[in-house]
């Protein structure tokens, strides 16, 4: 008697801690500032795989999540190649990853991906997230949506800044507090960036249907 | 001089359709933090947002029945506000539609609803007893009725 009570308690234990847990990742679906980054491996535009670790010298990366076809990372596309041009040589290079499920967005599609690439000069990879696994992890919502991420001593990236390029979406003559340059600069100060995260407009992430 | 007031009062009347105004983060907030209505639904858009012109007709059918009041919430840019209003004209939106008048997208964005991330488009939901449903996605006629339910039950 005493030990299927025992057991049966056991039992409401763990479904009970599971239930917490449960809510628990769903609350904190994504990654906040402070957080140590999820590493990824994926199909960059020339075929090759591209993560975190792909490249020693790193001493972090601004990863944006954008794509083809949003009007809104069109108008950052141009400042997006420019964060790398002024970045790369000082270790922070740009790394795009495109999250759209190409049944909805087919101007997404890898091929479209490699005509872009082209056409633009990027300096930086551009990968395909085919799971969307990545994107979910980082808790990336829209497009563009930036994540600073600085290389700490074991190797571990930790994220700095989330969020916006800079404060004016529409016209880049117009802007007046560049958030990611002044986040990169902070960290190539060796400091903390002061502005950690903005929110912008943008455009809804196409997730697959479930 | 005659046919030119005639001609200024008909551009006058052909516009009342696509008449939008601007509002502040202050306006916006007396939409939904003192609703007149049962249900206030507030969406928050733009023209170059496809997802949101192709929800736009069903939440503007939503908006014509008599316990619901519909705002749509231009984000669109100062230079962009005529094809903002061409959008609703042809699509035919009865409901009022305002451009935002706040420069920071931020402080909007965090003002309107803390766990919205800034994509487009959004809906706001608001029960007369105060109760909200915030959505951040493209939404269906179906979607709507859920959460309408869900937003007017165990009141």
């Amino acid at each position: 008697m005493k030990n299927t009570f025992l057991t049966v308690t056991g039992v409401l234990v763990v479904v009970v801690l599971l239930f917490v847990n449960a809510m628990d990742s769903e609350q904190n679906s994504g990654k906040e500032v402070g957080d140590i980054a999820v590493d990824f491996n994926l199909k960059n535009v020339d075929d090759n795989m591209v993560s975190l670790s792909s490249k020693s010298s790193a001493k972090g990366y601004i990863l944006v999540f954008t794509c083809n076809t949003c009007p809104y990372a069109k108008m950052y596309e141009q400042r997006i190649i420019d964060l790398d041009k002024k970045y790369s040589g000082k270790g922070y290079s740009v790394i795009a990853i495109n999250p759209n499920d190409v049944n909805k967005q087919p101007g997404d599609s890898f091929e479209e991906m490699k005509k872009r690439y082209k056409e633009k000069g990027y300096s930086f990879p551009y990968l395909r997230d085919e799971t969307q696994e990545t994107t979910m992890a980082y808790g990336a919502s829209k497009t563009p949506h930036v994540y600073v991420l600085n290389k700490e001593d074991a190797g571990k990236f930790r994220i700095e800044y989330i969020g916006a390029i800079d404060d004016s979406p529409r016209e880049a003559a117009d802007v007046q507090e560049r958030y990611v340059e002044e986040a990169v600069d902070a960290l190539l100060a060796g400091e903390k960036p002061k502005i950690t995260g903005k929110r912008a407009i943008g455009c809804t992430i196409k997730w697959k249907e479930a | 001089m005659k046919t030119m007031i005639l001609f200024l009062g008909l551009g006058v009347f052909l516009n009342v359709p696509n008449e939008s105004q601007k509002i502040d983060l202050k306006g916006l907030k007396s939409l939904y933090e003192k609703p007149s209505n049962d249900v206030t639904i507030i969406n928050f858009w733009a023209s170059w947002c496809g997802p949101c012109i192709k929800e736009m007709p069903v939440l503007d059918g939503f908006g014509a029945q008599e316990n619901i009041d519909l705002f749509f919430i231009s984000m669109d840019f100062e230079q962009d506000e005529d094809k903002a209003k061409k959008i609703l004209s042809k699509k035919g939106v009865a409901s009022k539609n305002y451009f935002i008048d706040e420069k920071d997208p931020d402080k909007l964005i965090r003002s309107v609803e803390d766990s919205w991330t800034g994509a487009i488009p959004a809906t706001l939901f608001v029960h007369r007893s105060g109760k909200r449903i915030f959505h951040e996605a493209e939404l269906n006629h179906e979607q709507i009725q859920i959460i309408i339910k869900n937003l007017t039950t165990n009141q």
